[in-house]
């Protein structure tokens, strides 16, 4: 009969705390962020996982678990500036085919108007974050300085490519519909915020950059973070596009003089792979184990991994001398397209991306002089670099004016060509109208007014559902004479 | 000596016993027949037999002290002593408190008449009637409320599963599973159904709520096998069949049509563009943009006039899906063995099952064994143990989404115009070196045959036959318990389990095909380990007063922990194909691992009242603590309350012969739901923590990155579910049923609340308790024994479920995501698309509807669009994707050892979305996609009336909208067996066959759906509900088999 009793008193026995029981488990591959903002160690970590965040940005509302090749990183929005374009042609159906064929923009659910949105207001925000957490911190006034700088600077950049691809261009009127701003993290109680004006983003864009390239460092650990020399070239493209010259061509001259390293042609035909090359300012590391795959910046050149389907135009081709380094095209076996060559992809997948070049501070330099009314030492520039790419190049155009002004722009085709900074990019900014040639298949020789609505992309549709600042009465315009909405 | 004269005692008292043992012969009747299966046993020994179709049995006896038991389901036992008698009649009585058969609840079993909830319950023979990978499935139209749909062809895939509708949106909606009182959160399709006594689903409060923080979607209880004391008894069932799809292919346009519909693309690109000599255009073009020449050589096939050119002979003509699809085999064998003796019974079984799926290479085979056994210890103590064991192995190629590899999208997105193996310029095969022909991905140098503008790089034929990922899958349950009685009216238990889920999953891309080709192929490996165990103890004071009063309270403590460990790694660089571990790899590419646990403390209480057995209260009550939450909101306490009332045991009854039984129930309850999930369906464990992820490094340096946003507050969604019943018999039992109605009202709604994507927060949400959401339905279930007594015995039974969905609160005015839009009286997943306006018939333009506008914004009519763009149209609500009713027919038929049973499901409205046809319907706009016959009404010149626009490379007549969404009723023929149980005449010779069966039996034969090619299974939750995705059709099954009992 005893032995029942005990039998109850083990029952008794196994009635453990429950509490203590259930406290136990906790995750295992995270921090809270107390332990992120005690330390220059732990925000030097943010900012390194937020490049890390940028270079594989993968939009996780795509609603599939596969990952899309035409939409990854930021490397992507290069390929996606140059095929929309003149001197690349796309005839085959292959990604970036919605992109090359205007297609992407024409829906506001396609991946690449949310990827874009996404990816800028996603690095907008965790940036925000870091900074609240950085002043918070205790660390010393000259480190948050240091710190708060690198993280406007990302931010700055991230206001820039989003406002570019969703508003007219700042030239075009400061009044314009531009794009929300938010300069504090989202939290719990956070609602959308409407679009502010062009200029009002660019304001910020500007107060961000000029912060950055006062306060962020000179020196840098490694070649994918931003310092003082990128801050500039950022700045210097800004102000380009913002049409402030003099300032243009003195913050690219800064990039280039505080980089440090000139020129170096025989490093264009190196395959644009290593983060290394001289003549690259800032860019982005992979390796085999850390790669977009398929969707690698140079998956879409390289025939190493598969055939490349965006091709050069013959009349672009046209532009380049026998012995310019930069003629790096092949002739297509029965086709009058041209195979580039300008991009080398590794086999595993692990080449780096580049961002910004020595010579592209050249010609914003050359640019902003030319504008500003120093065209001599525009066309001195200029030819600085036409003659370093060409050895047979050796007299000057001696244009000046508006040649000047085109002769740089033609210049900046052939040098920053699939870079998604020249042709198209230049024509929106400068708000000029252009169309593709007959190279381009039929239905897709497009003909663009200056400030054409297919110039940008539409606010992607779950904005707009999410945002109660943003209603389809704020979309952009989607076919011929429909009208801007106007700024909040 | 001693030796001897014991030996002598032995043998005398055999020849004693001997001379004692005498035959007794009788019949048993019942309401006037012969009653055939009635159990007569010898009491206090293993003895007995079955009596025979006509009820007559002959039994040895060992002497007139024999005490003969009689006994049968429904009826109640009768003993008789067998005294100098020879010949024993008996008449059995239909016993009404042994309704039907007892029905597994929560913590224990109750008989029929005493269920005070809404359970539905599956027996075994009709579990084992149906040919199944993954048990799950064997609720389909069998239990009224359940919705099982199998979005896979591939064996084992497993079912969605949803019980009373969708009662969560972003927590899941899938029921918990408990397999033998212990929660089971491993694959289904790792238990045998041989192993499978019954399956209860338990639908309302009052039986879920003892399950708490986890019962929200139902509960579904799977109850192992046990044995029964008497002879050892074994059995052996074998089958082997074939299966194919259950649903055909889409119809496909030829190679010369598709090229034609090329052409035309192109020609009205040109028209549109203004060329003059548009038809010369598109044949200088064609070439160039489908980049292969099925008929050979380099100039276009299509003459300036669209028309094939004289001459012209095919080259190849891929039929992907005779290349890519299979019709399988089917074989399965079990063996179990049970029996026992008064102390100790136990149930042993084995088996073994391979089954092939519809994609090439997919298959599924599984070895699976229990034994349970049960012991009386001393006549106060009993243990007990269930030890089940299963290891699968399946073959899993790629059946579903957007991958390259994925079969099913292989058919439906590359035409017969490319090859599977490479063509030189001619059309002629190139061979390698060895003579063989070379697989084509699509990336080659040449002229033509060479650049594929679909699909590439990848050749799903060489991936599928050279690729392998496989799903290994080890389950080990072992439960152990010990219970004992004491003081008359007390029982404590105590019980612990430990499942030990294992999946292992090794992928290998081979270096010379396909998306590894430039790294020297790849080798992965995925593993999961997935510990759980729970320990329940309990006490139970069960005691009657005055005979009238019968109370049993049960109190029960239980700890479940979850422990969720995985590992994955991937290497490239093979010095050769064919190698598939990753030693044989070079390269490390990828290396990850990480651990997940949860774990809940709960405290139970149970108390049932039962006056005179025909008033039945009971009330529940459980607290439970999680470690999903953060501590000030992990707490939970869940109630229920229920009651019935045997109403046909009142004197007021009595006059009406016709009710046999009538009862009605009503019950009242909450219950919670604490499995909540990220955007991707994953477990989130702790949802409610701000926190940096760690592995965002770049390269060597590390980095962290911030996480999603989350609540601190947030905590489980409660749903509190009412539900009225009435349980019936009339014409004595002969039409049985019940209907249920319920109202499930969840709230504290567990919802990814849509942020702003501007506010830049991962995933673009939230995860908060907002909104409510309300499940309403009804459900019928009849049993009809048409024929019951005689020779020929027929049954049938219908069940249904109407049911309706509806959201009762949300955080804002309205919630768009995807393709759904949720506003409060609408359901969850009401779609919110443009709507189709067909085709204009002057431009052959597509059309959709869109709003006009006064002055001041109001919509104050409707016209169609002018452009080919789809944006300028507006979404309008197109219907839900939730079906409102959906049941189920089964009928048996039995004529002397002949059977006959089947098995009917349907489901009624719904829409759901074919974004499979879509792609097929894209025309021009995919140079050399596969198309959909329907494309041949295409518009093709000023005046066509049609509804297929016109073919060019730019409209997006193929965009998401009404013209895509079907009508998602559907009704399946589930299953129809035939049987022959060979007479007891013929096999009783043999000495040891107890019993012989032979059967042929087909599972999902015929489907009846009126869209060809679309699977109407599809999804209900997931990724993309109410869509398809490209799913392989689940199959259809045809095999024959034979039962032997020993």
């Amino acid at each position: 009969m005893k032995l029942k009793y005990i039998y109850s008193l083990i029952l008794c026995v196994f009635i453990m705390s429950c509490e203590d029981f259930v406290d136990e488990p906790q995750p295992q591959a995270e921090v809270g962020s107390e332990a992120v903002f005690s330390s220059p160690e732990g925000v030097r970590a943010f900012l390194t996982g937020t490049y890390r965040a940028l270079r594989g940005f993968n939009d996780e509302l795509a609603n599939t678990t596969a990952s899309n090749d035409d939409s990854e990183g930021y490397g992507s929005l290069m390929n996606t500036r140059t095929v929309v374009g003149n001197d690349f042609v796309q005839p085959a159906f292959q990604w970036m085919a919605f992109e090359y064929r205007y297609l992407a923009r024409e829906s506001s659910n396609s991946r690449k108007v949310n990827f874009v949105w996404n990816m800028a207001y996603e690095i907008i925000n965790s940036m925000n974050l870091l900074i609240e957490g950085v002043e918070a911190s205790g660390l010393s006034e000259n480190q948050k300085e240091e710190f708060i700088a690198e993280a406007r600077a990302i931010r700055g950049l991230m206001y820039f490519e989003a406002v570019k691809e969703y508003a007219l261009p700042y030239a075009a009127g400061r009044d314009n519909v531009g794009i929300p701003i938010y300069l504090e993290s989202a939290s719990v109680a956070s609602t959308g915020n409407p679009r502010k004006s062009v200029g009002e983003v660019y304001d910020v864009i500007r107060a961000d950059l000029e912060y950055a390239s006062a306060n962020i460092p000179v020196e840098r650990d490694f070649k994918w973070r931003i310092n003082k020399a990128v801050a500039d070239g950022i700045l210097a493209r800004v102000y380009l596009h913002m049409g402030l010259w003099s300032e243009a061509a003195t913050a690219a001259n800064s990039a280039r003089t505080t980089y440090g390293a000139g020129l170096a042609p025989a490093s264009y035909a190196d395959g644009f792979d290593v983060l290394e090359s001289p003549e690259w300012i800032w860019g982005l590391p992979f390796s085999a184990d850390q790669t977009l795959y398929y969707g690698s910046f140079a998956s879409f050149w390289d025939g190493t991994r598969y055939t490349p389907t965006i091709k050069a135009n013959p009349t672009f081709v046209a532009e380049f001398s026998e012995t310019d380094v930069r003629n790096l095209f092949t002739p297509i076996a029965n086709d009058v397209l041209y195979d580039v060559e300008k991009f080398e992809a590794n086999p595993d997948f692990g080449e780096d991306v580049v961002l910004m070049r020595v010579a592209e501070m050249y010609l914003i330099e050359a640019e902003g002089l030319a504008r500003s009314g120093s065209e001599d030492a525009a066309a001195e520039l200029l030819f600085e670099l036409q003659s370093n790419r060409d050895p047979m190049f050796t007299t000057p155009s001696g244009n000046t004016g508006d040649a000047l002004i085109e002769e740089i722009l033609l210049e900046r085709r052939k040098e920053l060509y699939a870079e998604g900074l020249a042709d198209f990019p230049d024509y929106r900014r400068l708000q000029m109208g252009w169309s593709r040639d007959a190279s381009h298949p039929a239905a897709f020789r497009f003909a663009l007014e200056p400030n054409d609505y297919r110039f940008f992309l539409l606010i992607p549709q779950a904005e707009i559902d999410a945002n109660p600042a943003i209603n389809e009465e704020d979309q952009n315009p989607n076919a011929p004479g429909d009208t801007w909405p106007a700024a909040k | 000596m001693k030796r001897i004269l014991l030996l002598s005692f032995v043998f005398l008292g055999l020849i004693t016993s001997a001379w004692a043992q005498r035959t007794i012969s009788g019949k048993v009747t019942a309401e006037g027949e012969g009653l055939p299966g009635v159990a007569v046993r010898i009491e206090g020994t293993t003895q007995g037999t079955v009596t025979d179709v006509d009820g007559n049995y002959r039994l040895e006896v060992p002497g007139n002290n024999a005490v003969l038991s009689f006994s049968f389901i429904g009826y109640a036992e009768k003993k008789v002593t067998v005294g100098n008698q020879s010949v024993i009649n008996v008449t059995l009585a239909e016993d009404v408190e042994q309704l039907s058969e007892v029905v597994v609840v929560a913590y224990g079993e109750q008989s029929q008449r005493s269920l005070t909830s809404a359970v539905g319950q599956i027996d075994e023979t009709l579990i084992r009637q149906q040919q199944v990978v993954d048990i799950g499935r064997t609720l389909q139209g069998t239990v009224p409320g359940v919705n099982i749909v199998t979005g896979s062809g591939q064996p084992g895939s497993t079912p969605q599963i949803r019980i009373r509708g969708i009662s969560s949106i972003n927590s899941s909606s899938e029921p918990l599973i408990v397999l033998d009182g212990a929660v089971y959160t491993g694959n289904l399709n790792t238990i045998d159904q041989n192993e499978i006594e019954s399956i209860s689903v338990l639908k309302d409060a009052a039986a879920a709520a003892l399950y708490g923080s986890r019962a929200a979607s139902g509960v579904i209880l799977i109850t192992s096998k046990k044995g029964k004391a008497g002879d050892t008894r074994i059995n052996f069932t074998a089958s082997s069949g074939f299966s194919e799809r259950a649903v055909d292919e889409y119809p496909f346009v030829n190679t010369e049509q598709n090229l034609r519909l090329e052409w035309e693309a192109l020609y009205n690109d040109a028209r549109l563009t203004g060329d003059a000599t548009p038809g010369q255009t598109a044949s200088d073009e064609l070439l160039g943009r489908i980049g292969y020449n099925p008929y050979g050589g380099l100039e276009s096939p299509i003459g300036p006039n669209g028309e094939l050119l004289p001459g012209q002979t095919l080259k190849w003509e891929t039929d992907w899906e005779d290349a890519l699809l299979q019709r399988g085999t089917r074989h399965d064998a079990n063996l179990n063995v049970s029996g026992g003796s008064d102390k100790v019974t136990y149930f042993f079984s084995g088996s073994y099952l391979k089954q092939d799926g519809v994609v090439i290479g997919s298959d599924f085979e599984r070895f699976a064994g229990r034994l349970n056994l049960d012991a009386e210890l001393t006549d106060w103590l009993s243990a007990g143990l269930r030890q089940s064991i299963s290891s699968s192995t399946s073959n899993f190629p790629q059946q579903s989404g957007t991958s390259f590899n994925n079969s099913v999208q292989y058919i439906r997105t590359l035409s017969s115009i490319y090859p599977i193996y490479r063509r030189d310029v001619d059309g002629n095969l190139i061979l390698d070196p060895a003579g063989n022909p070379i697989f084509d991905d699509g990336q080659n140098e040449g002229p033509i045959n060479a650049v594929r503008p679909v699909l590439q790089p990848s050749n799903a034929v060489a991936q599928t036959t050279l690729d392998r990922s496989v799903d290994n899958r080890f389950f080990n349950t072992t439960q152990a318990f010990l219970e004992a009685s004491f003081l008359d009216m007390f029982k404590a238990r105590t019980s612990f389990t430990l499942n030990r889920y294992t999946y292992d999953n090794p992928t290998y891309t081979n270096p010379t095909v396909g998306s590894a080709r430039t790294v020297g192929g790849r080798i992965g490996r995925n593993r999961d380990f997935r510990t759980e165990w729970t320990l329940t103890n309990s006490l139970n004071w069960a005691n009657t007063f005055n005979e009238d009063h019968k109370v049993d309270i049960l109190l029960l403590q239980e700890a479940y922990d979850l422990t969720i460990n995985t590992l994955n790694v991937s290497k490239t660089g093979l010095p050769f194909p064919g190698l598939y571990e990753l030693n044989s790899a070079a390269t490390l590419e990828a290396i990850g691992g990480a651990e997940n646990k949860e774990r809940i403390g709960s405290l139970m209480a149970r108390a049932q009242y039962d006056f005179r057995n025909k008033y039945f209260v009971q009330g529940s009550v459980r607290r439970d603590i999680s470690s999903r939450f953060a501590p000030e909101s992990r707490e939970g306490i869940f109630y229920s309350v229920s009651g019935s009332w045997v109403i046909s045991d009142e004197s007021f009854m009595d006059g009406i012969d016709f009710i046999s039984f009538m009862k009605l129930r009503g019950s009242y309850g909450e219950v919670g739901n604490s499995f909540i999930q990220d955007n991707q369906l994953n477990q989130v464990y702790f949802p409610a923590e701000n926190v940096f992820e760690t592995g965002w490094d770049q390269l060597s340096t590390p980095g962290i990155y911030v996480g999603p946003l989350r609540n601190t507050q947030l905590t489980w969604e409660t749903s509190a579910i009412t539900n009225v019943g009435l349980d019936f018999g009339f014409f004595r039992e002969k039409l049985t049923g019940s209907v249920d109605a319920y109202t499930k009202d969840t709230e504290g709604l567990i919802f990814a609340r849509p942020l702003s994507n501007s506010l830049g927060v991962r995933t673009n949400s939230i995860l908060e308790n907002v909104g409510s959401l309300r499940n309403k339905g009804i459900e019928v279930a009849l049993n009809y024994n048409i024929l019951r007594d005689g020779a020929l015995t027929w049954s049938v039974g219908a069940n249904m479920a109407f049911e309706r969905n509806e959201i009762t609160e949300l955080p804002q005015e309205e919630i768009i995501t995807g393709n759904f839009k949720r506003v409060e009286g609408g359901t969850v997943y009401d779609f919110f698309i443009r709507e189709w306006a067909g085709v204009a018939p002057s431009t052959g333009e597509p059309m959709w509807y869109r709003n006009v506008l006064d002055e001041a914004g109001n919509v104050v009519g409707r016209d169609t669009t002018t452009s080919q763009s789809v944006a300028q149209s507006d979404r309008i609500f197109a219907g839900t994707a939730l079906p409102w009713g959906r049941g189920g027919f089964n009928t048996r038929l039995g004529f002397k050892g002949l059977d006959l049973s089947a098995l009917f499901n349907f489901s009624l409205g719904g829409k759901l979305l074919d974004t499979d046809y879509l792609g097929l319907m894209e025309g021009g706009l995919r140079p050399g996609q596969q198309k959909h016959t329907d494309i041949l009404r295409r518009w093709q010149q000023e005046g066509d009336i049609t509804d297929v626009p016109r073919l060019n490379s730019t409209d997006q007549g193929a965009s998401i909208s009404t013209r895509f969404l079907r009508d998602a009723s559907y009704g399946r023929l589930r299953n129809i067996t035939l049987g022959y149980t060979l007479p007891e005449n013929l096999i009783s010779r043999s000495g040891f066959i107890r019993g012989l069966r032979v059967f042929v039996q087909g599972d999902n034969l015929f489907t009846f759906f009126p869209y060809e090619g679309l699977d109407p299974e599809q999804s209900i939750g997931g990724l993309l509900p109410g869509q398809t995705n490209n799913r392989s059709s689940i199959y259809k099954t045809v095999t024959a088999g034979i039962e032997i009992n020993l």
